[in-house]
This record gives C-alpha cells, structure tokens and sequence, in this order.
C-alpha cells in the first residue's frame, strides 16, 4: 500500500510550480482554509485577512527560488504569512494609529466575540504564538522557526501569552 | 504555596515534554487538585479559541485569490517579457550603430583621391617639369621647351 505523505505533496507542487500554474493553485487549495484562520486571527477581521492572504500567496510565488527545503513547506507558507500580518499591522499603525479601545467596543456578551477581541488587545508577539500553537497545533520548534527565535523564546512568550489572555478572558473561565 | 508540577503544566498539555516527565505528571496529577485545576483552565482556554477560529475562506473568498495569483503569474511573465524586450532594444540599437559606424567608415575609405601610377614618378622626377603636378602639364611644357631650342 502506497503512504501518503502531505509533506512530500506540498513539495512536489512546489517544484512543479515555477512552470505549471496549476500546480501552485493545487497548493493554494491545500494551505488555504488553513492560513485563512491564521490571518483572521492576526489582524482582526475576514476582509484584511483576505488581502494577507493574497498577499501571502503571491510573495510565496515569487520567493519560490527561496524555499530551499529546509523547513516544510507548511512552516514556510506560515511563515510568509506571518510577516506579512505583521507587515499589515505595521503599514496600519502607521495610517491610522490602532485605538486600543476599538477591540474592546467590538466586544459583545457573545463568547466568540470576546475571544476574538480579547485576542486583538494581545500584543503582536503574544497573539502570533498563541495563534500559531491554539490554531495551528505546532510545536515549539516548528514556532520557533515561523517566528526565527530559540525555542525557550517561544516557551515563555507562550506562557506570557496564556496568563494574559486568561486575564482578559476570566470571567468566563473556570 | 504553588506545586513545583506547575511550571511543567504547559509543556504537558502541549505534548512537549519528554515520556519520563510526562509519565511522572501524569501520575501526579490525581493527587493535586491545584494542578489539575490549571490544567482545567488550559484546556477551557483552547476550546474557546478553537471556537473562535472557526471561521471559513468562502468560495467567492477562495475564487478571489485565485484570480490574484494568477494576475501575480501574469505580472511576473510581463515583468520577463519586458526585460527581454528591453534587452532585444539594446542589442537592435548597438548593431544598427555598428553598421551605420561601419558603412561611415567605408564611404570616407572610397571618396579618398586614389594617385594615379605615374604620380610616383613625377614627383621624382628631377626635370623642371617635376615642379609641376599634372603630367599633362609636364609634357606641354617639355614640348614648348623643345620647340624653343628648336627655333634659330
């Protein structure tokens, strides 16, 4: 019985992309759902997702000379799309300064809507692990090459991260 | 007083830990009601942002970034198209100067005066007729100067 490797997949697209669209699309539709959960977590909302999604995608088809294998493609895909949420938020900040209060204002009595809230009053560094861990289920090693830190940086902005959060967060929990 | 477990808490509930430290805390977790608690609390906290991230690229959604990277593969097959274009002007633009250059260099090569087999001779010459520059004046007046010897 042939194993089915996903990573082996991924790569196999990839080589193939440079001179098959179709190739690169199949990978689009592989990572798509995935980073689009991430990036709604990183910025905020459904509609700059979408264009952090886009632009994820197109600076990974650009860098595809880059990706020297490595990581796994995986790793790779989340880690441009990483830099590219922190870009947004950057490029945001520096139009129209982000109102601390604005997230708090979104919150509403529903559970979800004070997650997400309480998620974007996170700072940038304590959202993108707890993304990456809660949403994307990696490890620490796999973190700490997304995010180009040693692995004990991780760990404790992790837990840094989760205390935060249950401040925010602790009326509903137990 | 917090159980000296605690710190190892995250690490045990992100499967980081190594078989001997995990197999130990799991043995000691029915016994601290502390640390089962906070594990308790991990656990609530991920199921509420699982909860939260369950949100879907739809098709409208996923339909538009495929028109985007394909518009980006477009621009980048542009992008060479316009650097070949360029580079084809360069290569087009310095031959036709070479071959204007070249055709310039002939022209002026064939409207030079070419001297004809005799003027070698002529200028040689030691005969007063040397002094002068065509060689039909040179023998008008070698003639004329016989015809005056001639006369009496």
């Amino acid at each position: 019985m042939v194993q089915h490797n996903p990573e082996a997949d991924d790569i196999e697209l990839l080589r193939r992309s440079g001179g098959d669209p179709k190739a690169f699309h199949a990978l689009v539709d592989r990572h798509a759902q995935r980073l689009y959960r991430l990036a709604v977590c990183l910025v905020g909302n459904a509609a700059d997702a979408e264009d952090v999604l886009q632009e994820t995608f197109i600076g990974a088809f650009r860098g595809l000379g880059s990706f020297e294998g490595r990581s796994s493609v995986k790793t790779w895909l989340t880690r441009i799309l990483v830099t590219q949420a922190a870009r947004w938020r950057r490029d945001r900040r520096r139009s129209e300064p982000m109102d601390e209060s604005v997230a708090a204002v979104a919150a509403s009595p529903d559970a979800t809507m004070d997650v997400q809230a309480a998620m974007q009053r996170l700072s940038a560094e304590h959202r993108q692990v707890l993304a990456l861990r809660e949403f994307e289920r990696m490890s620490y090693e796999e973190m700490a090459e997304v995010l180009g830190v040693p692995r004990g940086t991780v760990e404790s902005r992790l837990h840094r991260a989760r205390s935060e959060l249950r401040e925010k967060l602790k009326s509903y929990l137990p | 007083m917090t159980c000296p477990f605690n710190q190892h808490l995250e690490a045990f509930y992100d499967g980081e830990l190594d078989e001997a430290r995990r197999s130990e805390i799991e043995r000691h977790l029915p016994n601290c009601p502390s640390c089962a608690a906070e594990l308790g609390r991990l656990q609530a906290m991920s199921g509420m942002l699982a909860s939260a991230s369950a949100v879907k690229l739809s098709q409208i959604g996923l339909y538009r970034l495929h028109n985007r990277v394909d518009q980006a593969m477009e621009e980048g097959l542009l992008r060479i198209v316009r650097v070949l274009s360029a580079v084809a002007a360069c290569v087009l633009v310095a031959g036709s100067v070479w071959l204007m250059k070249t055709r310039e260099d002939r022209t002026v090569e064939m409207a030079m005066p070419v001297a004809p087999p005799w003027a070698d001779v002529v200028e040689a010459s030691d005969s007063p007729a040397g002094a002068y520059s065509t060689p039909a004046a040179a023998w008008y007046l070698a003639q004329d100067s016989a015809r005056s010897d001639d006369s009496p």
